[in-house]
Protein backbone atom coordinates (compact mmCIF):
# COMPACT_ATOMS: atom_id res chain seq x y z
CA UNK A 1 0.00 0.00 0.00
CA UNK A 2 1.36 3.46 -0.69
CA UNK A 3 1.28 6.57 0.78
CA UNK A 4 0.02 8.13 -2.39
CA UNK A 5 -2.66 5.12 -2.59
CA UNK A 6 -3.91 6.07 0.82
CA UNK A 7 -3.80 10.03 0.08
CA UNK A 8 -6.26 8.99 -3.30
CA UNK A 9 -7.91 6.59 -0.72
CA UNK A 10 -8.88 9.54 1.82
CA UNK A 11 -9.95 12.17 -1.28
CA UNK A 12 -12.08 9.85 -2.68
CA UNK A 13 -13.86 9.65 0.70
CA UNK A 14 -14.29 13.41 0.73
CA UNK A 15 -15.54 13.35 -2.65
CA UNK A 16 -17.88 10.55 -2.46
CA UNK A 17 -19.45 11.83 0.84
CA UNK A 18 -19.77 15.16 -0.60
CA UNK A 19 -21.36 13.58 -3.80
CA UNK A 20 -23.67 12.27 -2.02
CA UNK A 21 -25.11 15.86 -0.10
CA UNK A 22 -24.11 17.26 -3.67
CA UNK A 23 -24.02 15.91 -7.35
CA UNK A 24 -22.36 18.80 -8.44
CA UNK A 25 -19.74 18.86 -5.87
CA UNK A 26 -16.38 19.82 -7.21
CA UNK A 27 -13.47 16.53 -6.56
CA UNK A 28 -10.60 17.57 -4.25
CA UNK A 29 -7.71 18.96 -6.83
CA UNK A 30 -5.18 16.42 -5.66
CA UNK A 31 -7.36 13.14 -6.63
CA UNK A 32 -7.03 11.65 -9.87
CA UNK A 33 -9.55 12.87 -12.34
CA UNK A 34 -10.38 9.63 -13.79
CA UNK A 35 -11.25 8.01 -9.73
CA UNK A 36 -13.28 11.51 -9.34
CA UNK A 37 -15.31 10.55 -12.44
CA UNK A 38 -15.82 7.05 -11.47
CA UNK A 39 -17.16 7.98 -8.52
CA UNK A 40 -19.86 11.00 -10.45
CA UNK A 41 -21.43 8.26 -12.83
CA UNK A 42 -21.68 5.52 -10.34
CA UNK A 43 -23.26 8.28 -7.86
CA UNK A 44 -25.23 9.81 -11.47
CA UNK A 45 -26.50 6.31 -12.15
CA UNK A 46 -27.02 4.23 -8.65
CA UNK A 47 -28.18 7.08 -6.52
CA UNK A 48 -30.60 5.29 -4.50
CA UNK A 49 -34.54 6.85 -3.74
CA UNK A 50 -35.78 7.01 -0.29
CA UNK A 51 -38.26 4.55 0.64
CA UNK A 52 -41.92 5.92 0.65
CA UNK A 53 -43.34 6.89 3.90
CA UNK A 54 -46.57 4.59 3.23
CA UNK A 55 -44.48 2.05 2.82
CA UNK A 56 -42.27 2.59 5.54
CA UNK A 57 -45.25 2.87 7.65
CA UNK A 58 -47.15 -0.26 5.70
CA UNK A 59 -44.11 -2.13 6.95
CA UNK A 60 -43.91 -1.07 10.63
CA UNK A 61 -47.18 -2.15 11.16
CA UNK A 62 -47.13 -5.30 9.76
CA UNK A 63 -44.11 -5.68 12.23
CA UNK A 64 -45.73 -4.92 14.86
CA UNK A 65 -48.33 -7.24 13.77
CA UNK A 66 -45.95 -10.23 13.43
CA UNK A 67 -44.65 -9.19 16.85
CA UNK A 68 -48.32 -9.57 18.80
CA UNK A 69 -48.57 -12.97 16.11
CA UNK A 70 -45.80 -13.80 17.62
CA UNK A 71 -47.20 -13.34 21.51
CA UNK A 72 -50.53 -15.59 20.90
CA UNK A 73 -51.19 -19.28 20.66
CA UNK A 74 -51.77 -21.29 17.91
CA UNK A 75 -55.74 -21.14 18.81
CA UNK A 76 -55.36 -16.93 19.67
CA UNK A 77 -53.32 -16.24 16.12
CA UNK A 78 -56.36 -18.16 14.24
CA UNK A 79 -58.89 -16.06 16.02
CA UNK A 80 -56.89 -13.29 15.89
CA UNK A 81 -56.37 -13.29 11.92
CA UNK A 82 -59.99 -13.48 11.41
CA UNK A 83 -60.66 -10.13 13.97
CA UNK A 84 -57.37 -7.94 12.42
CA UNK A 85 -54.49 -8.46 13.75
CA UNK A 86 -54.50 -6.06 16.82
CA UNK A 87 -57.65 -6.66 18.51
CA UNK A 88 -57.73 -8.15 21.42
CA UNK A 89 -60.05 -11.62 21.60
CA UNK A 90 -61.81 -12.73 24.56
CA UNK A 91 -61.74 -15.84 26.06
CA UNK A 92 -65.26 -16.09 27.02
CA UNK A 93 -65.92 -16.52 23.02
CA UNK A 94 -63.44 -18.66 22.02
CA UNK A 95 -65.33 -21.31 21.32
CA UNK A 96 -67.47 -19.76 19.10
CA UNK A 97 -64.85 -17.78 17.20
CA UNK A 98 -62.86 -21.22 16.93
CA UNK A 99 -65.71 -22.81 15.34
CA UNK A 100 -66.69 -19.56 13.09
CA UNK A 101 -63.61 -19.81 11.76
CA UNK A 102 -63.02 -23.55 11.53
CA UNK A 103 -66.56 -22.78 9.52
CA UNK A 104 -64.83 -20.35 7.09
CA UNK A 105 -61.86 -22.31 6.55
CA UNK A 106 -64.26 -25.51 5.24
CA UNK A 107 -66.25 -22.66 3.00
CA UNK A 108 -63.21 -21.04 1.74
CA UNK A 109 -61.10 -24.18 0.85
CA UNK A 110 -64.56 -25.61 -0.91
CA UNK A 111 -64.80 -22.18 -2.66
CA UNK A 112 -61.30 -22.07 -3.58
CA UNK A 113 -61.38 -25.28 -5.26
CA UNK A 114 -64.93 -24.50 -7.02
CA UNK A 115 -63.07 -21.40 -8.43
CA UNK A 116 -66.18 -19.03 -7.50
CA UNK A 117 -64.69 -16.93 -4.75
CA UNK A 118 -62.45 -14.47 -4.84
CA UNK A 119 -61.50 -12.77 -1.98
CA UNK A 120 -60.75 -9.19 -2.30
CA UNK A 121 -58.15 -7.53 0.29
CA UNK A 122 -57.55 -4.02 0.25
CA UNK A 123 -54.21 -3.37 -1.34
CA UNK A 124 -53.35 -0.83 1.36
CA UNK A 125 -52.97 -4.21 3.81
CA UNK A 126 -50.68 -5.50 2.30
CA UNK A 127 -47.15 -3.16 2.69
CA UNK A 128 -45.34 -4.82 -0.15
CA UNK A 129 -44.73 -4.08 -3.46
CA UNK A 130 -47.41 -2.71 -5.85
CA UNK A 131 -47.12 -5.92 -8.13
CA UNK A 132 -47.65 -8.28 -4.54
CA UNK A 133 -50.38 -5.79 -3.97
CA UNK A 134 -52.25 -6.72 -7.08
CA UNK A 135 -51.02 -9.97 -6.93
CA UNK A 136 -52.17 -10.60 -3.33
CA UNK A 137 -55.60 -9.06 -3.95
CA UNK A 138 -56.64 -12.03 -5.52
CA UNK A 139 -54.87 -14.62 -3.58
CA UNK A 140 -57.00 -16.91 -1.92
CA UNK A 141 -59.01 -16.06 0.95
CA UNK A 142 -57.34 -14.43 3.59
CA UNK A 143 -57.96 -17.49 6.21
CA UNK A 144 -55.67 -19.66 3.74
CA UNK A 145 -52.70 -16.83 2.90
CA UNK A 146 -49.13 -17.32 3.45
CA UNK A 147 -47.69 -14.06 2.17
CA UNK A 148 -45.65 -15.46 -0.73
CA UNK A 149 -48.73 -17.71 -1.72
CA UNK A 150 -49.11 -15.97 -4.71
CA UNK A 151 -52.12 -17.28 -7.22
CA UNK A 152 -53.31 -15.91 -10.83
CA UNK A 153 -56.14 -13.64 -10.83
CA UNK A 154 -58.31 -12.20 -12.53
CA UNK A 155 -57.09 -8.63 -13.36
CA UNK A 156 -60.79 -7.63 -14.30
CA UNK A 157 -61.92 -7.51 -10.86
CA UNK A 158 -58.67 -6.34 -9.40
CA UNK A 159 -58.29 -3.66 -11.15
CA UNK A 160 -60.78 -1.21 -9.72
CA UNK A 161 -58.89 -2.04 -6.05
CA UNK A 162 -55.92 -0.64 -7.60
CA UNK A 163 -56.56 1.86 -9.19
CA UNK A 164 -54.36 1.28 -12.46
CA UNK A 165 -54.89 -0.31 -15.30
CA UNK A 166 -53.83 -3.58 -15.95
CA UNK A 167 -52.98 -4.89 -19.36
CA UNK A 168 -52.74 -9.08 -19.25
CA UNK A 169 -53.09 -11.92 -20.87
CA UNK A 170 -55.78 -13.94 -20.73
CA UNK A 171 -54.66 -16.93 -22.00
CA UNK A 172 -50.82 -17.63 -21.49
CA UNK A 173 -48.90 -20.07 -23.46
CA UNK A 174 -49.26 -23.06 -21.55
CA UNK A 175 -45.50 -23.99 -22.61
CA UNK A 176 -44.39 -20.97 -20.25
CA UNK A 177 -44.37 -22.02 -16.70
CA UNK A 178 -45.18 -18.39 -16.08
CA UNK A 179 -46.46 -15.65 -17.82
CA UNK A 180 -44.89 -13.22 -20.24
CA UNK A 181 -44.44 -10.03 -19.19
CA UNK A 182 -47.59 -7.64 -20.14
CA UNK A 183 -47.08 -3.85 -18.94
CA UNK A 184 -48.99 -0.70 -19.52
CA UNK A 185 -46.44 2.15 -19.58
CA UNK A 186 -47.92 5.49 -20.40
CA UNK A 187 -50.20 7.81 -22.63
CA UNK A 188 -48.69 8.18 -26.35
CA UNK A 189 -48.90 11.80 -27.54
CA UNK A 190 -48.45 13.12 -24.44
CA UNK A 191 -45.19 11.50 -23.02
CA UNK A 192 -44.84 10.79 -19.92
CA UNK A 193 -47.57 12.05 -18.33
CA UNK A 194 -47.29 11.52 -14.08
CA UNK A 195 -49.94 9.33 -13.17
CA UNK A 196 -50.72 7.77 -15.90
CA UNK A 197 -48.03 5.50 -15.19
CA UNK A 198 -49.09 2.50 -14.44
CA UNK A 199 -47.36 -1.42 -13.85
CA UNK A 200 -49.97 -4.34 -15.39
CA UNK A 201 -48.31 -7.23 -14.32
CA UNK A 202 -51.01 -9.07 -12.49
CA UNK A 203 -49.54 -11.98 -12.65
CA UNK A 204 -46.62 -13.10 -9.83
CA UNK A 205 -46.10 -16.32 -8.91
CA UNK A 206 -43.87 -18.88 -6.86
CA UNK A 207 -41.97 -21.52 -9.21
CA UNK A 208 -42.28 -24.73 -7.78
CA UNK A 209 -38.68 -25.18 -6.38
CA UNK A 210 -37.69 -21.92 -6.53
CA UNK A 211 -37.14 -18.80 -4.44
CA UNK A 212 -37.82 -16.04 -3.78
CA UNK A 213 -40.89 -15.26 -6.27
CA UNK A 214 -39.91 -14.39 -9.78
CA UNK A 215 -42.40 -11.62 -11.01
CA UNK A 216 -43.09 -10.74 -14.92
CA UNK A 217 -43.08 -7.34 -14.95
CA UNK A 218 -41.02 -5.19 -17.32
CA UNK A 219 -40.88 -1.54 -18.27
CA UNK A 220 -40.04 0.05 -21.63
CA UNK A 221 -39.38 3.05 -23.23
CA UNK A 222 -40.96 4.31 -26.58
CA UNK A 223 -39.13 3.47 -29.53
CA UNK A 224 -36.50 5.62 -29.90
CA UNK A 225 -35.98 7.22 -32.98
CA UNK A 226 -32.05 7.35 -32.44
CA UNK A 227 -32.73 3.30 -32.93
CA UNK A 228 -34.17 3.37 -35.83
CA UNK A 229 -30.89 2.42 -37.40
CA UNK A 230 -30.29 -0.64 -35.87
CA UNK A 231 -33.06 -2.71 -37.60
CA UNK A 232 -32.02 -5.40 -34.81
CA UNK A 233 -33.53 -2.78 -31.85
CA UNK A 234 -36.61 -0.98 -33.61
CA UNK A 235 -38.53 -2.08 -36.34
CA UNK A 236 -42.10 -1.48 -37.26
CA UNK A 237 -44.77 -4.56 -37.36
CA UNK A 238 -48.46 -5.16 -38.19
CA UNK A 239 -50.41 -7.30 -35.58
CA UNK A 240 -52.86 -9.69 -36.73
CA UNK A 241 -55.44 -7.61 -35.96
CA UNK A 242 -53.64 -4.74 -38.37
CA UNK A 243 -52.61 -2.64 -35.37
CA UNK A 244 -48.91 -1.19 -35.57
CA UNK A 245 -46.44 -2.29 -33.07
CA UNK A 246 -42.92 -2.10 -32.31
CA UNK A 247 -40.71 -4.96 -31.85
CA UNK A 248 -37.47 -5.19 -30.35
CA UNK A 249 -34.65 -7.70 -30.31
CA UNK A 250 -32.06 -8.09 -27.75
CA UNK A 251 -30.11 -10.68 -28.23
CA UNK A 252 -27.78 -10.24 -25.15
CA UNK A 253 -31.11 -10.56 -22.74
CA UNK A 254 -32.54 -13.08 -20.85
CA UNK A 255 -35.82 -11.73 -22.23
CA UNK A 256 -34.72 -10.75 -25.48
CA UNK A 257 -38.09 -10.09 -27.44
CA UNK A 258 -40.48 -7.24 -26.92
CA UNK A 259 -43.54 -5.96 -28.68
CA UNK A 260 -44.84 -2.53 -27.97
CA UNK A 261 -48.36 -1.13 -29.10
CA UNK A 262 -50.80 1.67 -28.60
CA UNK A 263 -54.25 0.82 -27.54
CA UNK A 264 -56.81 3.09 -25.87
CA UNK A 265 -54.52 5.48 -24.01
CA UNK A 266 -51.69 3.05 -22.96
CA UNK A 267 -48.21 2.12 -24.50
CA UNK A 268 -48.26 -1.86 -24.20
CA UNK A 269 -45.29 -3.59 -24.17
CA UNK A 270 -44.92 -7.60 -24.14
CA UNK A 271 -41.71 -9.44 -23.58
CA UNK A 272 -40.82 -13.10 -23.68
CA UNK A 273 -38.25 -15.22 -24.72
CA UNK A 274 -40.79 -16.98 -26.85
CA UNK A 275 -39.78 -15.96 -30.49
CA UNK A 276 -40.57 -13.27 -31.51
CA UNK A 277 -43.73 -14.20 -33.91
CA UNK A 278 -44.96 -15.66 -30.89
CA UNK A 279 -44.74 -12.18 -28.95
CA UNK A 280 -46.56 -10.93 -31.32
CA UNK A 281 -49.25 -13.04 -31.32
CA UNK A 282 -49.44 -12.44 -27.84
CA UNK A 283 -49.72 -8.43 -28.04
CA UNK A 284 -52.87 -9.23 -30.14
CA UNK A 285 -54.37 -11.06 -27.03
CA UNK A 286 -53.43 -8.55 -24.73
CA UNK A 287 -56.71 -7.02 -22.63
CA UNK A 288 -56.97 -3.91 -20.81
CA UNK A 289 -58.35 -3.09 -17.98
CA UNK A 290 -58.80 0.37 -17.89
CA UNK A 291 -58.16 2.48 -14.73
CA UNK A 292 -61.05 2.52 -12.62
CA UNK A 293 -62.10 5.21 -10.21
CA UNK A 294 -62.63 3.69 -6.95
CA UNK A 295 -63.80 0.30 -5.71
CA UNK A 296 -67.44 0.80 -6.39
CA UNK A 297 -66.50 0.89 -10.11
CA UNK A 298 -67.27 -2.33 -12.42
CA UNK A 299 -64.99 -4.24 -12.87
CA UNK A 300 -66.06 -5.99 -16.24
CA UNK A 301 -65.04 -3.38 -18.00
CA UNK A 302 -61.85 -4.59 -20.10
CA UNK A 303 -61.39 -3.52 -23.39
CA UNK A 304 -60.58 -5.98 -26.26
CA UNK A 305 -57.98 -4.60 -28.35
CA UNK A 306 -60.17 -4.86 -31.12
CA UNK A 307 -62.15 -2.24 -29.80
CA UNK A 308 -59.81 0.45 -29.72
CA UNK A 309 -58.72 2.22 -33.50
CA UNK A 310 -56.14 0.55 -34.90
CA UNK A 311 -52.73 2.68 -36.09
CA UNK A 312 -52.06 3.22 -39.90
CA UNK A 313 -51.02 -0.06 -42.25
CA UNK A 314 -48.09 -1.97 -43.68
CA UNK A 315 -46.47 -5.11 -44.40
CA UNK A 316 -46.17 -7.91 -41.51
CA UNK A 317 -42.52 -7.56 -40.02
CA UNK A 318 -41.39 -4.22 -42.38
CA UNK A 319 -39.04 -1.37 -41.34
CA UNK A 320 -40.77 1.29 -41.29
CA UNK A 321 -39.50 3.80 -38.67
CA UNK A 322 -41.38 5.10 -36.03
CA UNK A 323 -43.41 8.04 -36.87
CA UNK B 1 -24.08 4.24 16.46
CA UNK B 2 -23.80 0.74 18.01
CA UNK B 3 -23.59 2.27 21.73
CA UNK B 4 -26.59 3.37 21.07
CA UNK B 5 -27.52 0.36 19.35
CA UNK B 6 -26.75 -2.06 22.42
CA UNK B 7 -29.67 0.05 24.28
CA UNK B 8 -32.29 -0.72 21.62
CA UNK B 9 -31.29 -4.04 21.04
CA UNK B 10 -31.41 -5.45 24.40
CA UNK B 11 -34.84 -3.62 24.64
CA UNK B 12 -36.06 -5.52 21.83
CA UNK B 13 -34.71 -9.01 23.03
CA UNK B 14 -36.94 -8.12 25.58
CA UNK B 15 -40.17 -6.77 23.84
CA UNK B 16 -40.78 -7.32 20.07
CA UNK B 17 -42.27 -3.81 20.42
CA UNK B 18 -38.97 -2.57 21.18
CA UNK B 19 -38.08 -3.90 17.66
CA UNK B 20 -39.69 -0.70 16.31
CA UNK B 21 -36.68 1.54 17.60
CA UNK B 22 -34.37 -0.28 15.15
CA UNK B 23 -36.43 -0.20 12.21
CA UNK B 24 -36.92 3.03 12.51
CA UNK B 25 -33.07 3.79 12.70
CA UNK B 26 -32.43 1.22 9.95
CA UNK B 27 -35.40 1.15 7.46
CA UNK B 28 -34.09 3.74 5.23
CA UNK B 29 -30.67 2.75 5.30
CA UNK B 30 -31.89 -0.75 4.26
CA UNK B 31 -33.86 0.52 1.48
CA UNK B 32 -31.11 2.31 0.03
CA UNK B 33 -28.69 -0.13 -0.27
CA UNK B 34 -31.49 -2.42 -1.10
CA UNK B 35 -32.20 -0.23 -4.11
CA UNK B 36 -28.60 0.21 -5.17
CA UNK B 37 -28.35 -3.35 -5.62
CA UNK B 38 -31.82 -4.33 -7.14
CA UNK B 39 -32.35 -1.24 -9.09
CA UNK B 40 -36.39 -1.42 -8.56
CA UNK B 41 -38.39 0.15 -5.98
CA UNK B 42 -40.73 -2.51 -5.84
CA UNK B 43 -37.74 -5.11 -5.33
CA UNK B 44 -35.92 -2.93 -2.68
CA UNK B 45 -39.72 -3.00 -1.03
CA UNK B 46 -40.00 -6.93 -1.67
CA UNK B 47 -36.35 -6.96 0.36
CA UNK B 48 -36.45 -4.73 2.69
CA UNK B 49 -39.45 -6.12 3.83
CA UNK B 50 -38.10 -10.06 4.17
CA UNK B 51 -34.73 -8.40 5.90
CA UNK B 52 -36.97 -6.78 8.85
CA UNK B 53 -39.15 -9.72 9.28
CA UNK B 54 -36.45 -12.11 9.59
CA UNK B 55 -34.69 -9.97 12.01
CA UNK B 56 -37.46 -9.65 14.36
CA UNK B 57 -38.19 -13.10 14.30
CA UNK B 58 -34.11 -13.79 14.60
CA UNK B 59 -33.53 -10.99 17.37
CA UNK B 60 -33.38 -13.61 20.28
CA UNK B 61 -30.59 -15.31 18.25
CA UNK B 62 -28.53 -11.60 17.78
CA UNK B 63 -24.90 -12.26 19.62
CA UNK B 64 -23.05 -9.79 17.75
CA UNK B 65 -21.93 -6.72 19.15
CA UNK B 66 -23.12 -4.79 16.50
CA UNK B 67 -26.21 -4.87 15.39
CA UNK B 68 -25.41 -3.00 11.98
CA UNK B 69 -23.39 -6.01 10.98
CA UNK B 70 -25.68 -8.33 11.49
CA UNK B 71 -28.55 -6.71 10.03
CA UNK B 72 -26.35 -5.73 6.74
CA UNK B 73 -25.52 -9.43 7.27
CA UNK B 74 -29.05 -10.54 6.56
CA UNK B 75 -30.08 -7.67 4.23
CA UNK B 76 -27.31 -8.87 2.01
CA UNK B 77 -28.17 -12.68 2.15
CA UNK B 78 -31.44 -11.53 0.70
CA UNK B 79 -30.17 -9.46 -2.07
CA UNK B 80 -28.06 -12.46 -3.04
CA UNK B 81 -31.15 -14.86 -2.81
CA UNK B 82 -33.29 -12.42 -4.72
CA UNK B 83 -32.91 -12.04 -9.12
CA UNK B 84 -31.71 -9.78 -10.92
CA UNK B 85 -34.63 -7.91 -13.24
CA UNK B 86 -33.97 -8.15 -16.64
CA UNK B 87 -31.40 -5.99 -18.06
CA UNK B 88 -34.61 -4.31 -19.99
CA UNK B 89 -36.58 -3.55 -17.07
CA UNK B 90 -37.05 0.05 -15.77
CA UNK B 91 -38.32 1.44 -12.87
CA UNK B 92 -40.57 3.59 -13.80
CA UNK B 93 -41.20 5.35 -10.16
CA UNK B 94 -37.83 6.63 -10.59
CA UNK B 95 -37.26 6.91 -14.16
CA UNK B 96 -40.32 9.12 -14.87
CA UNK B 97 -40.00 12.35 -12.69
CA UNK B 98 -42.21 14.84 -13.52
CA UNK B 99 -40.49 16.98 -15.60
CA UNK B 100 -40.67 14.14 -18.16
CA UNK B 101 -37.40 12.96 -20.11
CA UNK B 102 -37.42 11.91 -22.99
CA UNK B 103 -37.73 8.68 -24.69
CA UNK B 104 -34.55 8.92 -26.28
CA UNK B 105 -33.47 9.89 -22.66
CA UNK B 106 -34.74 7.38 -20.62
CA UNK B 107 -33.24 4.73 -22.73
CA UNK B 108 -29.73 6.43 -22.81
CA UNK B 109 -30.17 6.55 -18.64
CA UNK B 110 -30.82 2.81 -18.72
CA UNK B 111 -28.07 1.78 -21.28
CA UNK B 112 -25.48 3.85 -18.40
CA UNK B 113 -27.18 2.15 -15.56
CA UNK B 114 -27.03 -0.94 -16.96
CA UNK B 115 -23.38 -0.49 -17.66
CA UNK B 116 -22.47 0.30 -14.47
CA UNK B 117 -24.08 -2.02 -12.94
CA UNK B 118 -22.50 -5.07 -14.95
CA UNK B 119 -19.04 -3.09 -14.27
CA UNK B 120 -19.97 -3.86 -10.45
CA UNK B 121 -20.93 -8.06 -10.75
CA UNK B 122 -16.97 -7.58 -11.91
CA UNK B 123 -16.05 -6.77 -8.02
CA UNK B 124 -15.01 -8.98 -5.36
CA UNK B 125 -17.83 -9.43 -3.22
CA UNK B 126 -16.73 -6.85 -0.65
CA UNK B 127 -15.30 -4.10 -2.49
CA UNK B 128 -19.23 -4.09 -3.85
CA UNK B 129 -20.22 -4.20 -0.76
CA UNK B 130 -18.27 -1.07 0.35
CA UNK B 131 -19.55 0.78 -3.11
CA UNK B 132 -23.14 -0.18 -2.63
CA UNK B 133 -23.52 0.82 1.06
CA UNK B 134 -21.79 4.15 0.33
CA UNK B 135 -23.99 4.71 -2.23
CA UNK B 136 -26.79 3.91 -0.21
CA UNK B 137 -25.91 6.35 2.12
CA UNK B 138 -24.02 4.47 4.82
CA UNK B 139 -20.72 6.63 6.72
CA UNK B 140 -17.53 4.62 6.35
CA UNK B 141 -17.58 3.72 10.17
CA UNK B 142 -21.18 2.86 9.34
CA UNK B 143 -19.94 0.93 6.55
CA UNK B 144 -16.87 -0.66 8.55
CA UNK B 145 -19.11 -1.77 11.87
CA UNK B 146 -21.27 -3.55 9.20
CA UNK B 147 -18.17 -5.24 7.17
CA UNK B 148 -15.78 -5.70 10.75
CA UNK B 149 -13.46 -3.24 8.79
CA UNK B 150 -11.56 0.02 10.37
CA UNK B 151 -12.35 2.97 8.33
CA UNK B 152 -8.81 3.09 6.63
CA UNK B 153 -9.48 -0.23 5.25
CA UNK B 154 -13.03 0.75 3.88
CA UNK B 155 -11.72 3.47 2.05
CA UNK B 156 -8.25 1.70 0.65
CA UNK B 157 -11.00 -1.44 -0.22
CA UNK B 158 -13.32 1.62 -1.75
CA UNK B 159 -10.23 2.72 -3.49
CA UNK B 160 -9.37 -0.54 -5.16
CA UNK B 161 -13.13 -0.93 -5.95
CA UNK B 162 -13.35 2.42 -8.03
CA UNK B 163 -9.94 2.17 -9.95
CA UNK B 164 -10.95 -1.88 -10.73
CA UNK B 165 -14.35 -0.21 -12.36
CA UNK B 166 -12.81 2.69 -13.85
CA UNK B 167 -10.82 0.07 -16.36
CA UNK B 168 -13.79 -2.15 -16.69
CA UNK B 169 -16.36 1.38 -17.64
CA UNK B 170 -13.23 2.38 -19.92
CA UNK B 171 -13.41 -0.97 -21.23
CA UNK B 172 -16.86 -0.93 -22.09
CA UNK B 173 -17.14 2.74 -23.42
CA UNK B 174 -14.11 1.52 -25.86
CA UNK B 175 -16.37 -1.39 -27.27
CA UNK B 176 -19.15 0.72 -27.46
CA UNK B 177 -16.95 3.60 -29.61
CA UNK B 178 -15.68 0.52 -31.65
Amino acid sequence: MTANAERQADLLAAYAAALAHDDAASPPAELEPALADTARRLQRCLEPVEPQPAFVAALEEQLRAVAAHARLTGAQRLLVQEGGWGRAVSSRRWSLLLLAALLALVMAGTAVASGSLLHLQRPEQRPIGRSTVMAFAGAVPWILCQPVAFQPLDPARVAPLTGRPIAYLPRPPASLDAPPEVSLIGTPGAWPQPGAIAWGAPCRRPLPGRRPYPDHRTGRALPRHGAADDPRRERTVHLSDERRGYASTYPEWSVPNTVAFAADRYIITVASDLPTASVEQLAAAVLVVPAATGPTADATTAIHPAQVAPNAGGARGDRDRPA
Amino acid sequence: MADDDAALVAAARANAAGFAQLYERYVGRIYRYCYVRLGSRERAEDATSEVFLNALRARASFRSSVFAAWLFQIAHNVVLNTPRRPLHSLDLAADLPDAGPSPDLLAETRLQREAVRAALDTLPDQQRSIVELQLAGWADDEIGQALGKRVGAVRMLRYRALDRLRQVLAGQDGEGTA
